[in-house]
């Protein structure tokens, strides 16, 4: 190395980022030059001092001083303009991403239909079926589950959620969920949900406090093939998670026996299933490991692990089983309080599913390319993404924010007021009255985004029947087939989705939306036709 | 601290103002650096940048590329400290004819004034990476990341920077001796 070489890297080298052939050939020229030393040494002083300065000028703290002056500010230009800020917050109403909801929606509906239908194999245990046998004498028990879901989404940076449950069980009165969602993001807001599970009325109600709203659903009907009320219930207690159908569908798949462990000082004897049809597809890595006491032959903690899609991992535990308790009739008794407004249920019905598809085409333009839920909710998440970014963004939708605080200035603190009060609708028509056409124009635009958002939003329940209902025809073995990718709204005769009904029978529901029943052979024929 | 400026801004954009406080924490002893080169006081850069990331706060709807919201944030320091230097100037005139006689007091330098506004001299990009290596406390490869351009360049960027500062500061320490 010679001396211009070795004062090019010199920087790298003290910074450390050379390699280790350029490093030792630098040292070894250094030991034998007497003009790069003091040059290395000229770097390093510099070096030093901005390392130095670097720390007396980190050493002030601006954060708290600007926090406080920006507050002070926000106070001020509130006061300022009363009716301007509160009018305007259109970014927040276009952000409010419905896809979130969809997404834990779809989580907590997969948590609690692991172990459903997975009737792979004849292989019986003997060990469980003792488990079983030992649970169906309970009369009432109680366990919390734990859920956490992990990762990202386009359009959401990271959509961690956590949700805990209290479940009590009776054979009596049915089953009642107590359930407490937290979101990180959002400062940890907690939200509480009820739902019950009541057999004796044929019904299913959850209550949300946060929207002031309830679900009600009716165990007749509402099924995707024809099914009486007891078949529903039997679903139903599956799909709460219910131990004794959960150790049912452990004990009719594989499973293997994990030996004996401890937990909490309790021995237990541990069941593993790993199954990939769980959660008709939605499902990946899906693992599910039952940790039992040895000596009563009841459960103790169930770990269920899965992911959704590319990157969301959800997590959960069930534990702290408190068999035989004793439980009253009004713990099963939902209290509506007043004011709360009814919501349709999500059905897994064909009805449900055609009207899934047809919001989802109606907004997006075309059919969903997959129909597993998971995939839905990225699909519209990524749609919703680039709906956002494009057209108005914030800065015009601010710049707009501007030109009605001058369209104010002429108006009396008293008029502004009375402008406050009315309801959103109007008081944006008014605002409209006072602009210039063009920016009438541009407003126009942003409450017209704002009607496809709060669309989408309202689509939640819509591609929840659409997803379950797939999700119920993977899991039933029912080989649905969907052509989405390829079939368009205007494909009047095309098959869009089919599953069988029976042998001699297959149901298709068709590009434009309508339904038949039809035979194999007809179908064979309809199939021909479609794009491999 | 290990989302990106694009995801707090959001946030703030979102109604969340406290999630700024991330911002200021990544950024402020850069923009301070930046500024005590330009204003030769260590209270007034405080001033200066405190101005500077609130002004920023109340724009951050204009900035079209959250990628480059540190480019932006020197780019307002460097409006703020312009408007603080023709402050001073005309307090300091004022000063001059009231006190006639009296001397002007110097302003308090900070603690390597030589240093600081031999960084202000640079020109953008190598001033850039100066800042986030030594008050931005960035890694290399960090650097590389925020401004979008390879690792070499960067150490390139960083050599070039050494030379141009001691050259900058050998001539001030010469100008300083033939006073």
């Amino acid at each position: 190395m010679n001396c211009a070489e070795c004062k090019e890297l010199l920087v790298a080298y003290i910074e450390g980022l050379l390699d280790e052939a350029h490093r030792c050939a630098l040292e070894e020229h250094l030991k034998g030059c007497r003009v790069c030393r003091p040059e290395e040494q000229a770097v390093r002083d510099l070096q030093m001092r901005l390392v130095k300065n670097g720390r007396t000028i980190g050493g002030s703290n601006l954060e708290n001083r600007v926090m406080d002056a920006i507050i002070r500010e926000q106070n001020l230009q509130l006061k300022k303009t009363p009716t301007e800020t509160k009018i305007f917050k259109l970014r927040r109403i276009l952000m409010k991403n419905p896809v979130v909801k969809i997404a834990v929606a779809a989580a907590v509906v997969l948590v609690c239909l692991a172990g459903l239908h997975l009737w792979t194999g004849t292989k019986s245990g003997v060990a469980l079926a003792d488990v079983l046998a030992k649970v169906e004498q309970v009369q009432a028990f109680m366990y919390k589950m734990k859920m956490v879901m992990t990762g990202a989404m386009p359009g959401i940076p990271s959509m961690n959620r956590e949700m805990d449950c209290t479940i009590t069980t009776s054979n009596t009165y049915g089953t009642r969920w107590d359930i407490t969602m937290t979101d990180p993001n959002g400062h940890g807001d907690k939200t509480t949900e009820q739902f019950y599970v009541l057999p004796n009325r044929k019904v299913q109600i959850q209550i949300m406090p946060k929207q002031k709203k309830y679900m009600q659903m009716e165990f007749d009907g509402n099924c995707s093939t024809k099914q009486s009320s007891d078949d529903m219930l039997a679903k139903m207690k599956k799909q709460n998670n219910d131990p004794r159908e959960m150790i049912k569908q452990i004990m009719n798949c594989k499973y293997t026996d994990l030996g004996r462990s401890e937990i909490d000082g309790i021995e237990v004897e541990g069941f593993r299933m790993t199954d990939s049809a769980f959660g008709g597809g939605a499902m990946e890595d899906a693992n599910i490991v039952l940790w039992v006491d040895a000596e009563k032959w009841l459960p103790v903690r169930m770990e269920i692990d899965f992911k959704m899609g590319e990157q969301i991992q959800v997590r959960s535990v069930i534990y702290d089983y408190q068999w035989d308790i004793s439980v009253d009739a009004n713990d099963f008794e939902p209290v509506i309080p007043e004011g709360f407004t009814s919501i349709k249920a999500p059905s897994s019905t064909e009805d449900g599913a055609i009207e899934g598809l047809k919001s989802f085409a109606d907004i997006l333009g075309h059919y969903p390319k997959k129909l597993n839920i998971m995939d839905l909710a990225q699909e519209l998440a990524a749609f919703i993404q680039e709906f956002a970014a494009t057209d108005i963004n914030t800065g015009e939708a601010l710049q707009l924010s501007e030109k009605i605080k001058a369209a104010f200035k002429s108006k009396d603190e008293e008029e502004l007021k009375k402008l406050d009060k009315l309801p959103e609708e109007e008081k944006i028509k008014k605002i409209m009255e006072m602009l210039p056409e063009e920016e009438k124009v541009k407003i126009n635009k942003i409450m017209e985004k704002k009607k496809i958002m709060e669309k989408i939003g309202d689509m939640t329940r819509q591609i929840q029947s659409l997803g379950r209902f797939y999700m119920t025809l993977v899991q039933e073995k029912k080989e649905p087939a969907y052509y989405g990718e390829s079939v368009t709204p205007a494909d009047t005769d095309k098959v869009l989705l089919r599953w069988k009904v029976s042998d001699s029978e297959y149901r298709v529901i068709f590009g434009d939306l309508h339904a038949e029943t039809v035979t194999p052979e007809k179908l064979a024929e309809l199939e021909a036709i479609l794009p491999k | 601290m290990t989302e990106t400026d694009r995801y707090y801004i959001g946030r703030c954009l979102d109604g969340h103002p406290d999630d700024y406080r991330h911002l200021v924490r990544r950024y402020q002893a850069v923009l301070l650096a930046h500024l005590a080169g330009k204003l030769a006081s260590k209270d007034r850069a405080e001033d200066a940048a405190q101005e500077t990331l609130v002004r920023v706060y109340f724009n951050l709807d204009k900035l079209r590329k959250p990628e480059s919201f540190f480019s932006w944030l020197l780019a307002f320091a460097d409006r703020v400290a312009k408007e603080h230097q023709r402050k001073d100037q005309i307090r300091r005139q004022r000063e001059a004819i009231r006190s006639f006689s009296q001397d002007v007091p110097v302003p308090e330098l900070s603690q390597d004034y030589a240093l600081e506004s031999a960084i202000g001299e640079l020109p953008d990009d190598y001033k850039k990476v100066i800042l986030l290596r030594y008050y931005g406390n960035h890694s290399c490869n960090q650097i590389a990341q925020q401004l979008d351009t390879p690792l070499g360049t960067v150490t390139k960027t960083l050599s070039r920077a050494y030379a141009m500062l001691r050259q900058s500061l050998q001539q001030q320490h010469k100008e300083f001796s033939e006073v």
